[in-house]
Formats: structure tokens, C-alpha cells, sequence
């Protein structure tokens, strides 16, 4: 066994006792939840999960989605055009004014994707709210058209921003090409990014792919209990074992892909 | 492992007499990597690092250098 061997073994050695220590508080953190759960009865909070469910879709959802809507135009609209004035009055060199900018364009993006990820939830919650035991009262109905008309109006308001947030950035940065309505702007726009923007998305992307295996995890066991226990069925944890592989498969393709190619940037500064 | 650049960009800028935006047209990125790099937040790549020193009329040992041989 040659040295590097020994160094990789020991570095195992090193770090597999914590690793042990950890599966087993997790595996006795598990059963002992399940035991408590079937000792008290877990299986009856199915029903009144249900019940809060249609509850919250029926009397909550719609409103809150047309909370996320107002929100969308009191908020977003007027937080761009902050961000446009300033830019509006930058000069080309302040870069502190730039960096203002950028600050305030990224807090919107922030606050857009936060509602507008709610705003599909909402919708959903609203549709199972409204049509669950088949019945037509008309308060459902009108939550139903309410959360539709919301959603259409944050969606209008997402995307018109969306499209105005990238044209100002296109204006302060003329390099970047893509219009938001191109059914290929992602490409178009990370073709037009330098070595250093592409540089920053690649590790931005990479913690965006840890956190989504961590999550994808702590999913899987979350619903395989309440597949268990509420009766919430196999669809929750296929789907999230499909995410997972979309995300893993995707990695390791480009992975296997890009290893071939020579890399262009150079190694940041911490 | 971490590379510690110096770099004397933002000085062969001035004598220039060019903007960051200028610049960053001239070496073909963005005025944001021009800043990153002036600031020591980024270590460009051979080929803009070669790019940048041709458009100062220097070397590029005159521009970047490691921390290590600095000191």
C-alpha cells in the first residue's frame, strides 16, 4: 500500500466513528417518532389534517393569494422603480451607485420568486379547498374564481417585472443578450455571461444542488411516515424521489460531459 | 486551494485614461468582472489576464503578481 493509500484510509478511519454515531441517533430518532406516533394514535390526525386542509384551501388560500397579488403590485412595482431612478441618475463610474442597484434588484427578484412560488401553492391549496366531496356551494366557487383571478394578475405582474428587470440590467450592462419572452433566454443570457458571472453561477448552482438533495431527503422521510400514518399514499414520495434523480441525473450528465473540457476561468479569491 | 492575486489593474487603467466600462469592452467582459478583479475579489483566467496586460501596453507580470513573490 503505496502512501497516498494510507492517507486516504485514515481519512475514512477519521471521520467514519461520527459518521456511525449519526446514522444511529438518526435511526433511533425515527423509531422512537413512530412509536410515539402509533402510541398516541397518529392515524386519527389523518382526518383532521384532511379537514384543515379543505379548510385552509376553501376559506384562507384564495385570500392569501390575493394578498400576494396586492403584494406583487404595492411592493414589487414600486421597489423597481426605485432601482430604475437610481439607475436613471447612475453615471457610468460610481460603482457604489451600481452596487445600490444591484441590491435593490436582487431583493425584488427575492421577493418575486418568494411570491410567486407561494402564488402556485395558494393555487393548488384554493383548487383542493374549492372541489373536494364534489360539492358546488357557491363560497366555494367565489374562492375559486377569486384565487384564479389573483393568480393571473401575480402572474402578469411577475412576468411584465421580470421583463423590465432584465432590460434595466441590459441597459447597465449592455453585453447581456435574451429577452425574457424567448423561449431560450436562459441560454441566450448565459452565453452573454463573462468567465466571472459563469464562474459565480456555477457555484451558486452547486449549493442550489446540495440543498435540494438535503431537502429531498428529509422529504422522502417526512412522507414516507405520513404515507404511513395519514394515509397520504405513495405520489408524495415518488415525486420526490423523481426530483431527486432529475437533479442527481442532470448533475452527473454534465458532470461526465464537461470533465472533457478544458475550463476557462481562473480560481477565485476566497 | 486559494490563490492570493495582486494586481495593479486599476492603475494602468488611469494612465489609460479609460472607465471600467471601456475596459470591459476593450477585454470583452463585463464592467462587473473589470471591478471584481480592481477590488481582488476575482482571479481572472491566462487568456484575460494576457488580454488585459496587452491593452495597458504592459506585461503581465506588471499587472498580476502572487502574494508570495510581494512579499
Amino acid at each position: 500500500m503505496n502512501e497516498r493509500d494510507l492517507e486516504i484510509r485514515q481519512a475514512n478511519k477519521k471521520a467514519l466513528p461520527k459518521f456511525i454515531v449519526t446514522m444511529v441517533l438518526c435511526c433511533l430518532g425515527g423509531g422512537v417518532i413512530g412509536f410515539l406516533a402509533a402510541f398516541f394514535g397518529a392515524d386519527r390526525l389523518a382526518d383532521v389534517l384532511k379537514t384543515a386542509g379543505v379548510w385552509f384551501g376553501w376559506h384562507l388560500a384564495p385570500w392569501l393569494m390575493a394578498a400576494c397579488a396586492a403584494a406583487s403590485l404595492a411592493v414589487s412595482l414600486p421597489l423597481y422603480a426605485r432601482a430604475r431612478a437610481l439607475a436613471d441618475r447612475w453615471d457610468g463610474e460610481d460603482m457604489d451607485a451600481y452596487d445600490r442597484i444591484d441590491r435593490q434588484l436582487t431583493r425584488n427578484q427575492k421577493l418575486n420568486t418568494f411570491l410567486l412560488i407561494t402564488g402556485f401553492f395558494l393555487l393548488a391549496a384554493s383548487y383542493t379547498g374549492s372541489f373536494s366531496g364534489g360539492q358546488k356551494e357557491l363560497s366555494r366557487l367565489i374562492g375559486m374564481a377569486v384565487a384564479i383571478l389573483a393568480f393571473f394578475v401575480l402572474l402578469f405582474v411577475q412576468v411584465r417585472l421580470s421583463q423590465k428587470t432584465v432590460d434595466l440590467v441590459k441597459r447597465l450592462c449592455p453585453e447581456k443578450r435574451g429577452s425574457v419572452y424567448e423561449l431560450n433566454f436562459q441560454s441566450k443570457w448565459l452565453d452573454s455571461c463573462d468567465e466571472a458571472e459563469r464562474a459565480l453561477i456555477g457555484q451558486c448552482a452547486y449549493k442550489a444542488y446540495r440543498a435540494v438533495n438535503l431537502a429531498c431527503v428529509i422529504l422522502w422521510g417526512v412522507f414516507t411516515v405520513t404515507a404511513l400514518f395519514l394515509g397520504t399514499g405513495l405520489l408524495p414520495p415518488l415525486a420526490v424521489c423523481i426530483l431527486w434523480g432529475v437533479s442527481n441525473g442532470t448533475y452527473l450528465r454534465w458532470a461526465g460531459k464537461l470533465s472533457g473540457i478544458a475550463t476557462v476561468g481562473g480560481v477565485s479569491n476566497p | 486551494m486559494s490563490v492570493r492575486l495582486r494586481n495593479r489593474l486599476k492603475i494602468y487603467r488611469a494612465e489609460l485614461g479609460v472607465n471600467q466600462q471601456e475596459l470591459a469592452r476593450l477585454a470583452g467582459v463585463s464592467r462587473q468582472t473589470i471591478s471584481l478583479i480592481e477590488r481582488g475579489d476575482y482571479a481572472p483566467s491566462v487568456a484575460l489576464a494576457l488580454r488585459l496586460a496587452r491593452i495597458c501596453g504592459v506585461r503581465v507580470e506588471d499587472v498580476f503578481s502572487l502574494e508570495d513573490d510581494e512579499q
